[in-house]
C-alpha cells in the first residue's frame, strides 16, 4: 500500500500498518499517524505533550 | 480544652499570606489560648527522608489549609498526613475538590445533581463535548478558582476560538478540557459554607455577569439555610470527604444543583450575612480534629494491609 | 556558481516546488535548515563579513522558515554576511503592529484597527468596534481569532492574558471577521501571481495585495484581503505563505514567479559581489541613516494618527 505526506507530498510503501501508528515520512522526516490503514491515509502526528512518557 | 496528653493542640494554619479569613482564625485560636502558628507555604521545606514534620521543620498537632496556592497545599498536606498530623481536610479531598473534574466525578458517582459535565483531550473531541452538553456550553480549566477562565460559548465557532487558545498558550493541565452545559440561573448562586457536619451559613451571591464569584465583585446577599441546601451540600462534602468546604450551589426549576466544593473555602462575603461566628467554628473543627487524632501514616497503613500480616 | 539556499524547517510541498521550480531555471538550490546551526548572535545590523559562524553561506536566500522570530534573525544574519534574500520584508522581520502601520502609513486600506496593550484595553476596542470583531495577537505565530459575541471576547482575551506570557495580550483588534469573504493573494517580486480561497477576483483586490507588497518591502508575501462593505482592505499578511493550492492569476505558477525574480537578483549581484543588497529597502539590516533615504523610511504612523480610517493608538 502506497501512502502520501500530508507535508511533503512524498510517496512511500507502507506495509501491515494499522490505524493510529506513528510512521516517520522517509523523504521530509516528519512523524504521521496512520488516520486510516486502509486505504492508507496519513495525517501530522500529535505533537508529544510535556507530560507524555512512560 | 486539652489534647488527648493533656495539652492543648498546637495548631498550625497553612497559608500563602493572610487574607480577612486567615486573621480571623488565628485571632480566635489565640483569644482561645490555642497556640497557634501561621505556616508559610514559601517557608516549607518538605524533607521526605525525615521521621517526623518536626524534623522538617513544622511542629504542631493539626494544620488547617488556608493556602491558596492549590498545588504547593497539596504536597504540602500529603506531607503532613505521611508524618502523621491530622489535617482539615484530608489530603484526598483536598485533591477531589482542587481538581474541576475530579470534583463532578465524584459529585456524579455519589448521585448527587451537578451540571452535566464531559471531559475531552483535543480541539475535535471537546467540539464533540461541546455538541453533547449544547450550546451555550461552558468550559472551565481542571485547577483554577476564583471565576478565572471560565468561559461561556455560544456555539461551535466561539468553542473552537476558546479551546485554540488553551491549546497554544496553556500547560499540560489546559489540555484537559473540561466542558459542562449551561444551567441558566436567575442572576446568582448559593456558597453554602459546611463545617464537620454543619451547614454554617448560606448566602446568595448575586452578579450581572454569569460567573457569579465573590471574587469577580458579586455581591453577598442573605440566604435562608433551606432543608435542600442543607442536605445536598452535607452529601456534597461527604461525597469528596471534606469537613471544611464552601460549596456552590445553582437553583434551577428542577431544584439545586451542585457546582463544585470548595476545600477550605472564602467566607468573607458570607459574613455579612450570618450571625454565625464562622473563624470560631473552624478553630473548633481543627481542635476536634486534632482529639481525634492522627491520620494512619501512609507506610504504616500499606505495611498493614500487604505486608507480613497478610503472609 | 551562486549558491541558492531555501531556509525552512523542513521541506514541504511549497519547498520542493521551489527547488523544482529553481532546477528548471538552471539554478542548484539547496534546503537551509537551521535546526544544527548555531543561531546568529542577534538581529541588529552585523558587519557585512565575515559569516557568522555555522550559519548558510548563500548569495541568496529565500525565506521559506515558520517559527519567524528565528526566522528573521536568520535572514537578518544572511543578509549581514552580503546574501541577498526572498522573503516578506517587514512582515518577515516584523509583527502585526508594524506590518498595519506601514501599510496605514503608506495609505494602503485597512479595517479600523485598534492595538491593545492588555486584556483591559482589547475589551474596550471590541466594545468600541462592536460585533463581530477579530483579534490578531502581534507574533505571526499566533492565529487572528474571531471575537463573534461578547462572551467569546472576554473568554479569549482572558486566555491569552492569563496563560500567555505577557507579550500574548499585545493585539490588534479589527472591525469585523474575514470569513468567507477573503482571499489570500501571493505576491512575487511586486506581482500578484496566484490566489488562495474566496471568490475569482476582481483586478482591484490583486493589486491592493501587490500595494501591500510594495509598502511592506516584500519580494514574496501572502496578503489576505477581505471584502467590506466599503471596498476591500488588507485584513492580515502571511510571512511565509502556503501555495500548494493556490490558482494562478495569470498562468505562471508561484515558483516559477520565486525562481525568475531569483536569476534576476543573482544576475544583479554577479558582476561584484555587493556586501549589502542596494534594491534590499528592508529597514532590519539598514545602517542607521539609510532608512530616511528610502521610500519606506518612515513607516511608523505617529500616536493615535488616523489614516484612511485606520485608527492605530500606540
Ligand atoms: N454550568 C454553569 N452554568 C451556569 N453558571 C455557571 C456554571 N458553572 C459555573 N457557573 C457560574 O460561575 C461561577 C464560578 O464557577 P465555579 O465555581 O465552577 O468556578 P470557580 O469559582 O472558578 O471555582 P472556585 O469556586 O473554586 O473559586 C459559579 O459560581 C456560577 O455563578
Ligand atoms: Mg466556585
Ligand atoms: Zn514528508
Amino acid at each position: 500500500m502506497t501512502g502520501t505526506c500530508p507535508e511533503c507530498a512524498a510517496e512511500f510503501e507502507l506495509s501491515g500498518v494499522e490505524q493510529g501508528e506513528i510512521v516517520p515520512c522517509p523523504e521530509c522526516g516528519v512523524e504521521l499517524e496512520v488516520l486510516n490503514a486502509n486505504p492508507v491515509q496519513l495525517g501530522l502526528a500529535p505533537e508529544e505533550g510535556e507530560d507524555w512518557g512512560e | 480544652m486539652s489534647g488527648s496528653n493533656g495539652r492543648m493542640p498546637r495548631l498550625g494554619v497553612l497559608v500563602s499570606y493572610l487574607r480577612t479569613e486567615e486573621k480571623l482564625i488565628l485571632a480566635d485560636a489565640r483569644r482561645r489560648g490555642i497556640p497557634v502558628t501561621p505556616l508559610f507555604d514559601k517557608e516549607l521545606v518538605l524533607d521526605f527522608s525525615a521521621p517526623t514534620a518536626a524534623a522538617s521543620g513544622v511542629d504542631v498537632d493539626v494544620v488547617l489549609d488556608r493556602c491558596v496556592a492549590h498545588a504547593r497545599a497539596g504536597y504540602a498536606i500529603r506531607a503532613f498526613e505521611r508524618w502523621g498530623i491530622p489535617t482539615l481536610n484530608s489530603a484526598e479531598s483536598v485533591h477531589l475538590c482542587d481538581d474541576k473534574a475530579e470534583n463532578s466525578l465524584a459529585l456524579e458517582a455519589a448521585g448527587i445533581p451537578t451540571p452535566r459535565t464531559v471531559l475531552a483531550f483535543t480541539m475535535e473531541s471537546a467540539l464533540k463535548a461541546c455538541e453533547l452538553v449544547g450550546y451555550p456550553a461552558v468550559l472551565k480549566p481542571v485547577a483554577g478558582s476564583w471565576g478565572r477562565l471560565l468561559a461561556k460559548v455560544n456555539g461551535p465557532e466561539q468553542a473552537k476560538a476558546v479551546i485554540a487558545q488553551k491549546l497554544e498558550l496553556g500547560s499540560v493541565g489546559h489540555g484537559v478540557i473540561y466542558v459542562q452545559e449551561f444551567v441558566p440561573k436567575p442572576d446568582r448562586d448559593i456558597r453554602a459554607y459546611v463545617v464537620g457536619e454543619r451547614v454554617l451559613a448560606a448566602s446568595y451571591r448575586a452578579a450581572d455577569h454569569w460567573v457569579t464569584n465573590a471574587a469577580r465583585g458579586a455581591t453577598s446577599l442573605p440566604c435562608p439555610i433551606t432543608p435542600e441546601i442543607e442536605e445536598l451540600s452535607l452529601r456534597a462534602c461527604q461525597a469528596v470527604g471534606a469537613r471544611l468546604a464552601g460549596v456552590d450551589l445553582m437553583e434551577t426549576a428542577d431544584g439545586l444543583t451542585v457546582i463544585e466544593v470548595n476545600s477550605g473555602g472564602e467566607f468573607r462575603g458570607l459574613m455579612a450575612t450570618t450571625d454565625t461566628d464562622i473563624a470560631a467554628e473552624i478553630v473548633s473543627e481543627a481542635m476536634e480534629t486534632a482529639r481525634r487524632g492522627r491520620p494512619e501514616r501512609r507506610g504504616a497503613a500499606k505495611s498493614m494491609a500487604v505486608g507480613p500480616m497478610a503472609v | 556558481m551562486a549558491t541558492v539556499g531555501v531556509l525552512c524547517g523542513r521541506m514541504r510541498v511549497e519547498e520542493k516546488l521551489l527547488v523544482a521550480a529553481l532546477a528548471e531555471a538552471g539554478v542548484v538550490a539547496e534546503p537551509v535548515v537551521p535546526t544544527g546551526l548555531p543561531l546568529p548572535p542577534s538581529r541588529h545590523p552585523l558587519p557585512p563579513a565575515p559569516a557568522f559562524a555555522g550559519g548558510p553561506q548563500t548569495d541568496l536566500l529565500i525565506d521559506r522558515f515558520p517559527e519567524r522570530a528565528a526566522g528573521a534573525a536568520l535572514i537578518a544574519a544572511s543578509r549581514a554576511t552580503g546574501s541577498a534574500t526572498i522573503d516578506a520584508g517587514l512582515a518577515a522581520t516584523g509583527d502585526r503592529l508594524t506590518v498595519a502601520t506601514a501599510l496605514a502609513a503608506a495609505g494602503v486600506p485597512r479595517p479600523n484597527t485598534h492595538f491593545a496593550w492588555s486584556a483591559e484595553a482589547a475589551l474596550a476596542a471590541v466594545a468600541s468596534l462592536g460585533y463581530p470583531a477579530t483579534l490578531l495577537p502581534l507574533a505571526y505565530r499566533s492565529a487572528a481569532t474571531p471575537l463573534l459575541d461578547i462572551d467569546a471576547a472576554e473568554a479569549v482575551i482572558e486566555h491569552r492574558a492569563v496563560l500567555g506570557n505577557g507579550v500574548e495580550t499585545l493585539a490588534l483588534v479589527q472591525a469585523g471577521v474575514a470569513v468567507g469573504c477573503s482571499s489570500c493573494f501571493v505576491v512575487v517580486d511586486g506581482e500578484p501571481v496566484a490566489s488562495d480561497g474566496g471568490p475569482e477576483p476582481d483586478a482591484v483586490a490583486p493589486n491592493l495585495a501587490a500595494r501591500a507588497a510594495h509598502a511592506l518591502g516584500a519580494r514574496l508575501i501572502g496578503v489576505v484581503v477581505a471584502e467590506t462593505t466599503h471596498g476591500p482592505v488588507v485584513w492580515d499578511v502571511q510571512p511565509v505563505p502556503e501555495f500548494r493550492h493556490a490558482r494562478p492569476l495569470s498562468g505562471r505558477p508561484v515558483a516559477e514567479a520565486v525562481a525568475a525574480m531569483a536569476i534576476r537578483l543573482l544576475k544583479a549581484r554577479a558582476p561584484q559581489q555587493e556586501p549589502m543588497d542596494p534594491h534590499d529597502p528592508r529597514p532590519v539590516l539598514a545602517p542607521a541613516g539609510h532608512l530616511n533615504g528610502h521610500g519606506n523610511g518612515n513607516l511608523r504612523a505617529e500616536a493615535g494618527e488616523v489614516r484612511d480610517g485606520v485608527a492605530l493608538f500606540a
